[in-house]
């Protein structure tokens, strides 16, 4: 058999460009709300960090603007900022994203971390002033997210002091908070033609909003809160989904998303730094590969085996204790 | 039995049938050609013993090659005429197998199988076996494994139930679809024969959802056939498969490594069926085949009924010729098939497709770095995963590879299909599979 002449000899459309340029599009309804929300700097920041981190990726690819994925990096990056930031911090960070996470990684699918969270972090570390204040929708009064406030003080609950204009507010995202992340509206508009297309599987969103309800619930905090303040949809849709950094093993996903909603909530409790995301992603990443194998689970024939499933039970023992032990620790530091 | 089963669950992907192309068109008859090129070998197992020898005359029906102990099957001549040469020639996949060159005269008596019974009316499941055999029936879907061999199942492996399998579910493909909208008899006596050869209780005919002109004759037929029945399923590819077909219509699953035999099950194609009625009622073996000539790169699609070890070359010039010089030939399906090196490859008794891909159609792999998006481990019906697979192959852990279980990929292609950074998943399990039994030989 000479296997250069073996089939498919068709195939569909589909192309790694085509699924980037995708989700640029799913992120437009956001970057406009942005807009409306805290004007043109804002869709300059988001867009001057995209166009840079595609020009960071020149000299590696050789193209610009490339297969998409460095845009897509940028914008998520440039959306996950305060919208009063200095128009290079979000660059500073798109130099982390694309050199360090990405490039030093060996490039699109090879790199471990999210590139857009790993650039937030590094800045949301080394420049914590810029993320101590909010600037609120329509007027120039910063503030303290909804959740911040929550975490400062834990009698305040936004909610029974604004009712349902309150929840109206977080669902369309008028509240204070960064660029591309308050509006769940806008991201839910983005996430539902990602679904559509193909592009995004249920499993991981799916798992990492439940999770934060549960685990929202279980602390007390209300879930509505817990998911429209912050970052929650445009992670669990746009960032945990990143498919490079996620793994692929069907059960897999599901248990990666639950740990990422579960982190996001810990983290937010116990730890002093509002990014719950961000860190609960990072992490998961981490776990990405291992996942892969954890859940490989049963192919077809193995049907004798199905129902002793001791790698999954195994698998969840391991993320129970990580997520205990992680959230201990963080109980020790606060 | 009409209620369309649905199995989504087992992955499976959307593929265009191009319905459009060849679902209309009537099964038409090739002319006899001037020479038949017959590959000794058309099916799984040992080769056949060849009893004729070079200039010896044969009649269009006349045993060839004989089968040989084991699994293997018999060939009959397509054509009548002066055996011209026995030598190797290119099988189409790139390899090279021994093939009988026939060169036709004008006499055109045909030789029907010389069995005594064939004046006795009712056949007991020995005999059908015996005709089957006699016959050189082999899975005329593309599988190729010696009917007659499927059909006698150890003592200890009951057969309950027979499954006729309609669904193609390759695209641009309408054999199975045409036969049953033109054959629709022949298919349910085909059954009723299988089904005492092996003395199960149940059977029944698996067609598509989407392809209705059949659906329609099969339910008029139906009512002639009081014990036999038909199955609609949906139409995702490769839900065709014998192992997808048993899991949605029976609910029972295969042991890894089994055959169907092992939960009680048979599967015949639809061309299969109507080779037994055929053999058993007409006493006429397998010289034909019925072979789809699509794709947009030919001009005029045709169905086509071919003498066996017809060169492709005589069925393009029957269609009209290929649009462009650049067009691309590919011999099977299209998901699972091999690009034609020549024009000269014989039809065999497997070989239900010639299509001829435009440029614009045709999918060149680039191996670009995989993104890990998952559309191949959501695709596989197998539920493998060929991003990890075919990772370990790459780099030669075959024992991760079969651990993963590279031995359960029943060679669809749709991980290759819906691949967006075009990797060759396909070949790359394909070459697993090779080094796995060249290392265990």
């Amino acid at each position: 058999m000479n296997l250069k002449l073996s089939g498919p000899h068709i195939g569909t459309d589909d192309t790694i460009e085509k699924t980037m340029w995708n989700v640029v599009l799913a992120l437009i309804p956001a970057a406009a709300a942005a807009a409306v929300f805290f004007g043109y700097y804002a869709l300059f920041l988001i867009f001057s960090t995209a166009v840079f981190s595609a020009l960071l990726e020149y000299p590696f690819t050789k193209k610009f603007p490339g297969d998409g994925s460095a845009f897509v990096t940028g914008m998520l990056l440039g959306m996950s900022i305060p919208a009063d930031s200095p128009f290079w911090l979000p660059l500073v960070g798109a130099f982390f994203s694309i050199i360090v996470a990405k490039q030093l990684f060996g490039g699109l699918g090879n790199n471990i971390f999210n590139p857009a969270l790993a650039g937030r972090a590094v800045i949301r570390i080394s420049f914590a002033s810029h993320f101590s204040s909010w600037p609120a929708p329509f007027d120039a009064v910063a503030g303290a997210t909804p959740l911040a406030q929550r975490a400062a003080d834990s009698s305040y609950t936004y909610l029974s002091e604004n009712g349902l204009s309150g929840l109206w507010n977080l669902f369309s995202g008028n509240i204070p908070g960064a660029i591309g992340e308050t509006s769940a509206l806008a991201l839910l508009i983005g996430a539902a033609f990602l679904y559509y297309k193909g592009y995004i599987d249920w499993r991981i969103p799916g798992a990492f909003i439940t999770a934060v309800i549960i685990t929202s619930a279980l602390l007390g905090v209300n879930p509505a809160l817990s998911i429209f303040s912050g970052a929650v949809i445009l992670g669990a849709f746009f960032m945990a989904t990143d498919m490079v950094t996620s793994p692929a093993a069907k059960e897999g996903r599901l248990f990666f998303g639950a740990g990422c909603g579960a982190l996001t909530v810990l983290i937010r409790y116990f730890s002093s730094y509002s990014g719950g995301v961000t860190f609960a992603i990072l992490t998961m990443n981490s776990l990405s590969y291992l996942f892969d194998h954890l859940f490989e689970g049963f192919h077809y024939g193995q049907y004798q085996i199905r129902k002793i499933n001791y790698k999954i039970i195994g698998a969840a023992v391991i993320a129970a204790v990580i997520i205990v032990l992680f959230s201990y620790f963080s109980l020790l530091i606060s | 039995m009409s209620d369309e089963i649905k199995f989504s669950s087992m992955g499976g992907i959307e593929i265009p049938p191009r319905e459009e192309l060849n679902t209309d068109l009537q099964i038409e008859e090739l002319p006899l050609p001037e020479v038949v090129y017959l590959p000794v070998k058309q099916h799984i197992g040992r080769p056949g013993k060849i009893i004729v020898n070079k200039g010896d005359y044969v009649k269009r029906g006349q045993c060839i090659v004989e089968e040989q102990e084991g699994v293997s099957a018999r060939l009959h001549a397509s054509v009548s005429g002066e055996i011209l040469d026995i030598k190797e020639i290119p099988d189409g996949m790139g390899g090279k197998s021994e093939a009988i060159i026939i060169k036709r005269d004008q006499n055109s008596e045909f030789k029907r199988i010389d069995f005594s019974l064939k004046n006795k009316k009712e056949k007991s499941a020995e005999e059908i076996r015996e005709i089957i055999k006699n016959s050189g029936i082999i899975g005329m879907g593309g599988a190729g494994f010696p009917t007659h061999i499927k059909l006698s199942p150890p003592a200890d492996k009951p057969i309950d139930t027979i499954i006729i399998n309609g669904s193609e579910s390759e695209p641009y493909i309408a054999v199975d679809d045409r036969t049953m909208q033109e054959k629709t008899a022949k298919i349910f006596r085909g059954l009723e024969l299988i089904k005492k050869a092996v003395g199960a209780e149940n059977g029944f005919i698996v067609c598509e959802e989407n392809k209705k002109n059949a659906i329609k004759k099969l339910a008029a037929e139906s009512q002639n056939w009081p014990e036999l029945n038909y199955q609609i399923v949906d139409s995702l590819y490769p839900h065709g498969a014998e192992k997808m077909l048993i899991e949605a219509c029976l609910n029972r699953e295969i042991p890894e490594g089994e055959l169907p035999m092992e939960v009680g099950v048979i599967v015949n194609n639809v061309q299969t069926a109507v080779a037994v009625a055929e053999a058993v009622d007409e006493q006429q073996p397998v010289v034909d085949r019925i072979v789809s000539v699509s794709g947009y790169g030919i001009k005029n699609p045709k169905n086509l009924i071919v003498p066996l070890g017809t060169p492709i070359k005589e069925l393009i010039d029957y269609c009209g010729g290929l649009v462009s010089k650049k067009s691309i030939l590919i011999i099977g399906g299209t998901m699972t098939g091999f690009r034609a090196e020549s024009t000269k490859i014989p039809v065999s008794k497997t070989g239900f497709g010639i299509i001829v891909l435009s440029e614009a159609e045709y999918k060149e792999y680039e191996s670009r770095v995989c993104i890990r998006c998952a559309k191949c481990v959501d695709a596989c019906p197998v539920y493998i995963t060929p991003n990890r697979i075919t990772d370990f192959i790459n780099n030669d852990y075959l024992e991760e590879a079969e651990a993963l279980s590279l031995a359960s990929c029943i060679e669809c292609g749709s991980c290759a299909y819906v691949c967006p950074a075009g990797r060759p998943l396909l070949r790359w399990l394909r070459e697993g599979k090779a080094r796995v039994r060249k290392r265990n030989n």
